[in-house]
C-alpha cells in the first residue's frame, strides 16, 4: 500500500559543498509537489550542488522524473547540477525507459558521487 | 465489487489502492517481480493522467478492471473525463537531451505506451473513456 514520501536533507561541506536530499516512500503524482517544494527551499536557501539519494523510493511514476528534472533545470540556471545517488530499481525503471538514464550523472556509492561534483 | 476489478473516486489519494490492485492481480497471474513493476507504472500513469488531466478536479470515478488471457493480462481503465484518446497522443521526448529542454514534463503517455504490449482506446456506449492494456506475461 503508500509509502509516505520522506525528504531529508543533509549538507556535505567541503570544497565544493553539496546538499544531500535523501528521498523515500512513493514519489507519484501525487506527492511530486512535495520533493519540487522542498528543493525550491533548499536552492532558495544557497544550495546550488544536490545530491539527490533514491535508494529506498519504493515507487516512481513519470511525475517523479517530472520533478527531477524540474530541479535540473533550476539548478543548471544557477550554474549547479543535480546528481543522483543510487537510484532503486523503481526508479531505475523509468529512466532506462524513457532514456533519462543517458543524462543524468548516476552513481552507485555516495564517495564517489560526492568526489564528482 | 467483484475480485477483478475496483471502483475508486478519481483522486490522486486513489493511486496507491490501484496500484496494490494491479500488483496482487499481476502476481496472482503468474507474471515476474518486473512484468508486474512494469504493468503497475502503466496504470499508474494512465490512472494518474485521467485525474490530472481529463478529470481535472471534479467528482468522478474510475474502474480498473482486469481480465486474464493465456498468455497476458488485459487491464481496462474507465473513466468518466472529458474524452481523450491517449493512443493518438504524439511522442514528444525524441530530442537527444531531454535535459535541455526547458519545459520538464509529458512523460507519462509515453512510459505507458513503452511498459505494456498494445494500447487500445475507445468510448464506451454510455460515453466513458475506456482504455485497454495488454501486458505479455514472459
Amino acid at each position: 500500500m503508500s509509502n509516505e514520501l520522506r525528504i531529508a536533507v543533509s549538507e556535505e561541506k567541503g570544497s565544493t559543498p553539496v546538499t544531500i536530499m535523501y528521498v523515500s516512500g512513493d514519489l507519484d503524482s501525487k506527492t511530486y509537489p512535495d520533493l519540487e517544494a522542498k528543493a525550491s527551499d533548499v536552492i532558495a536557501g544557497g544550495a546550488k550542488n544536490i545530491l539527490l539519494d533514491l535508494h529506498e523510493v519504493h515507487f516512481m511514476g513519470s511525475a517523479g522524473l517530472r520533478a527531477m528534472h524540474a530541479m535540473s533545470v533550476k539548478l543548471k540556471d544557477t550554474g549547479g547540477q543535480l546528481k543522483l545517488l543510487n537510484p532503486s530499481d523503481q526508479v531505475a525503471r523509468v529512466l532506462k525507459t524513457l532514456g533519462f538514464d543517458k543524462f543524468f550523472d548516476i552513481h552507485a556509492t555516495r564517495d564517489a558521487a560526492l568526489k564528482s561534483f | 465489487m467483484s475480485d477483478d476489478r475496483i471502483r475508486v473516486r478519481a483522486s490522486l489519494d486513489a493511486l496507491a489502492l490501484v496500484r496494490a490492485f494491479v500488483e496482487r492481480q499481476a502476481t496472482a497471474a503468474g507474471f515476474s517481480k518486473d512484468g508486474a513493476a512494469e504493468l503497475v507504472l502503466a496504470v499508474d500513469e494512465a490512472v494518474s493522467n485521467c485525474v490530472e488531466h481529463g478529470l481535472r478536479g471534479n467528482d468522478g470515478e474510475i474502474e480498473v478492471s482486469v481480465v486474464p488471457q493465456r498468455d497476458a493480462l488485459q487491464v481496462i481503465v474507465r473513466d468518466d473525463a472529458a474524452l481523450f484518446d491517449p493512443t493518438r497522443a504524439t511522442a514528444t521526448h525524441q530530442d537527444l537531451s531531454p535535459l535541455d529542454r526547458a519545459k520538464p514534463g509529458g512523460y507519462g503517455i509515453e512510459l505507458m505506451h513503452r511498459l505494456v504490449d498494445r494500447v487500445g482506446y475507445c468510448v464506451t456506449g454510455d460515453g466513458q473513456n475506456e482504455l485497454t492494456l495488454l501486458k505479455a506475461r514472459r
